[in-house]
């Protein structure tokens, strides 16, 4: 009867009511969207990191490694040798490691040089299709597939840079030999390719730039590392002319230069005998790396943490490359963003505040113009604590529904976020309508504020002098 | 049904008001005037429960009310007074018919459709039981009014001038209307007014000086 009663009287003034129930719910929903959000994107970033205990690149900014090489957000910090990666790729402390060469996209999704090891850390096997066996063929994402409208067995060329603009590789075409079933992370919307691709094909781009004039080299602007200035998006030397397909003899080109470390250490885990020459298969193709090959960055796994402690140090201090480790990378990102959505935390709860004040006015304001009709009630049986429910029932039904309107509104605007802005970052957000004790601890804040709005006014009933109310009427 | 003994009020600012005994039973009318001023008001307070004596004491229905804790007075009052008052006044976000639904509800819990209905024909209001309060005019929120206050089945029914906005046909309707159904339901009817219209049909009658 109580709450019958509370619900007619917010109906009864539906402007007042609405506008409450409106600054409710926008707060209500900005707080749940930082709420979701902040889950998302923590659940995002940590799963994408799994596997990879610490990434060797160029030196320059260790999130920038990160966010390139592990997130493939970034431009990259610039390229390594991969004489000098192999090095630590062959740690027997290393339990392994992936090489990955960037530098050209496909309609802004990256094409990744990389190595059979790249999957087998998902454990992921294409849904379509095989893997990439020779030079220019390519895996695909699910969301490439979809979105850029590719097939098995279409071919495209790629564009240099990562960008929508830039230099069409034309006279290379890549064949789509597989594609990956949709995994949420962002490997959905990568391409990948044995590294040879991109080195085949940088190795005769960088020759017609060099005729050219490569004035637009830097366009990208990740010109961190001076030391690899010229080729920093190029995987391959300009001098390196070997096209994967024609073989050289792999020892007659490293074996005077680099003693043991053999090149067939770039898949370490395809061919770990070191007997590069008799593997067939794009594993083959390590036999022809240049002295002066270059690959972007090694995402690296540790057989134990011992190494965590000391490869990384060991790296950073006594050579020219970069140890980056994600999980510290990523802390450090957490707490950069942090002060970002502290703004929008701190507007959220002053909607809130703001809400919880407008319901304040109505109420004092409704208790002042209706008390009358608590006298009246009370004259007709109704106990003093039943006017006290009833101004607190009408605070609690505006608090409710604002609460579920900014929840399902927080919804709508994740979902939309995500059809529009987070693909873009790879992004891929889950679990929409999964409540969490954040969630629940934010309503329920948001609620107790409503109440102790409603405390006053509801006091104020409570100690109705009806008598006199009355006879003033 | 009712009776008060050595009746006293004593204001807040000072004044003592003093009230002759009075008494009535089940089925009659009283009649209580008096010139403004005088304590009408306060008395008909005194007698619902809303404010409570300084001295003496009030038996409604065979209980000294003025023992009462606040919360049981408002159970009692719920049960067993029914109260008109001269400005009519409803809970605006409900209909008639809510609002008189609400008042049987918190007096006893019962609430019959066909009652309501037959006490709303017999009060002319059977048609705008779905309007909302504010739209009825005086005379129909007045006979409103009273239906509310009968649908408590009181034993004891209190009248604040119930006819001073009224027109004299209105009035002599509205009069002869609550003195009907007091009787019928066997109900002691106070009416406290300065109105020389209604002295004139009620013999019965108090005048507080």
């Amino acid at each position: 009867m109580i709450c019958r009663i509370a619900f007619k009287n917010l109906l009864h003034k539906p402007l007042y009511a609405g506008l409450c129930w409106l600054l409710l719910a926008c707060s209500t929903a900005v707080l749940l969207l930082l709420v979701a959000l902040n889950r998302q994107a923590k659940e995002q970033l940590e799963k994408q990191i799994a596997g990879v205990d610490m990434v060797l690149g160029a030196k320059g900014s260790p999130l920038q490694l990160i966010l390139s090489s592990v997130y493939n957000l970034d431009a990259p910090t610039g390229n390594i040798y991969l004489r000098d990666a192999q090095r630590f790729m062959q740690h027997p402390l290393v339990e392994y490691a992936i090489p990955v060469s960037l530098g050209d996209s496909y309609r802004g999704y990256r094409i990744i040089g990389t190595t059979h090891a790249y999957l087998d850390k998902y454990k992921l096997k294409p849904a379509a299709g095989t893997v990439f066996n020779k030079s220019m063929e390519v895996v695909i994402g699910a969301t490439v597939a979809k979105r850029a409208g590719l097939a098995l067995g279409d071919s495209f060329a790629g564009t240099h840079g990562l960008g929508e603009k830039g230099h069409v590789h034309d006279e290379h075409q890549y064949v789509v030999k597989g594609i990956l079933p949709a995994t949420g992370l962002s490997l959905d919307q990568l391409i990948l390719t044995p590294l040879e691709s991109v080195w085949a094909i940088h190795a005769t781009n960088v020759q017609v730039r060099e005729e050219e004039d490569g004035h637009d080299h830097d366009e990208h602007g990740h010109a961190e590392n001076t030391e690899n200035e010229r080729d920093e998006h190029h995987a391959a030397q300009p001098h390196d002319h070997a096209r994967s397909e024609t073989g050289t003899d792999p020892h007659g080109e490293h074996s005077h230069e680099h003693g043991d470390h053999r090149p067939e250490g770039a898949h370490h885990q395809h061919a770990p005998s070191g007997k590069a020459s008799d593997t067939p298969g794009p594993r083959n193709n390590s036999a022809q790396f240049s002295p002066n090959t270059q690959i972007t960055a090694v995402l690296m796994k540790f057989k134990n943490p011992l190494a965590q402690l000391q490869l990384p140090r060991m790296i950073n201090e006594n050579t020219n490359m970069q140890a980056a480790v994600p999980a510290i990378e990523i802390n450090r990102l957490q707490s950069l963003l942090g002060s970002g959505t502290e703004v929008l935390r701190i507007l959220g709860w002053l909607l809130a505040a703001l809400a919880a004040c407008s319901i304040f006015v109505m109420l004092v304001q409704g208790t002042h113009e209706r008390r009358y009709e608590l006298a009246l009630l009370r004259s007709m049986g109704c106990g003093r604590s039943k006017l006290l429910a009833l101004v607190v029932a009408e605070a609690a039904i505006l608090g409710i529904s604002g609460i579920l309107g900014g929840f399902l509104l927080s919804r709508l605007a994740g979902w939309f976020l995500q059809q529009q802005v987070f693909t873009r970052y790879h992004l891929n957000f889950s679990g929409a309508w999964k409540v969490t004790q954040a969630d629940m601890l934010t309503a329920g804040a948001i609620l107790a504020a409503c109440l102790l709005a409603a405390s006053f006014p509801a006091i104020r009933a409570f100690r109705l002098n009806i008598s006199k109310t009355l006879a003033n009427a | 049904m009712i009776y008060t003994k050595n009746l006293a009020y004593a204001h807040p600012n000072g004044g003592v008001l003093q009230f002759p005994d009075m008494a009535c039973a089940a089925g009659e009318v009283l009649l209580i005037t008096g010139r403004s001023g005088a304590g009408k008001t306060t008395l008909l307070h005194l007698l619902a429960g809303l404010l409570r004596p300084g001295s003496g004491e009030i038996n409604v229905a065979g209980t000294f009310i003025q023992t009462l804790r606040p919360a049981a007075m408002d159970a009692f009052r719920g049960r067993h007074i029914g109260i008109i008052y001269q400005q009519s006044h409803f809970i605006a976000a409900l209909s008639i018919a809510e609002n008189l639904q609400l008042a049987a509800t918190l007096g006893h819990g019962a609430q019959k459709r066909e009652e309501l209905q037959e006490l709303a024909e017999k009060l002319g209001i059977s048609t705008l039981l779905h309007k909302k309060p504010a739209r009825l005019s005086q005379g129909e929120q007045q006979r409103a009014s009273i239906a509310r206050a009968l649908m408590q089945r009181p034993q004891l029914l209190l009248a604040d001038e119930p006819t001073a906005s009224l027109d004299d046909e209105n009035c002599m309707a509205v009069a002869q209307l609550l003195a009907e159904q007091a009787q019928q339901q066997q109900a002691a009817l106070l009416i406290v007014t300065h109105d020389s219209r209604l002295k004139e049909l009620f013999a019965n009658q108090i005048i507080l000086s």
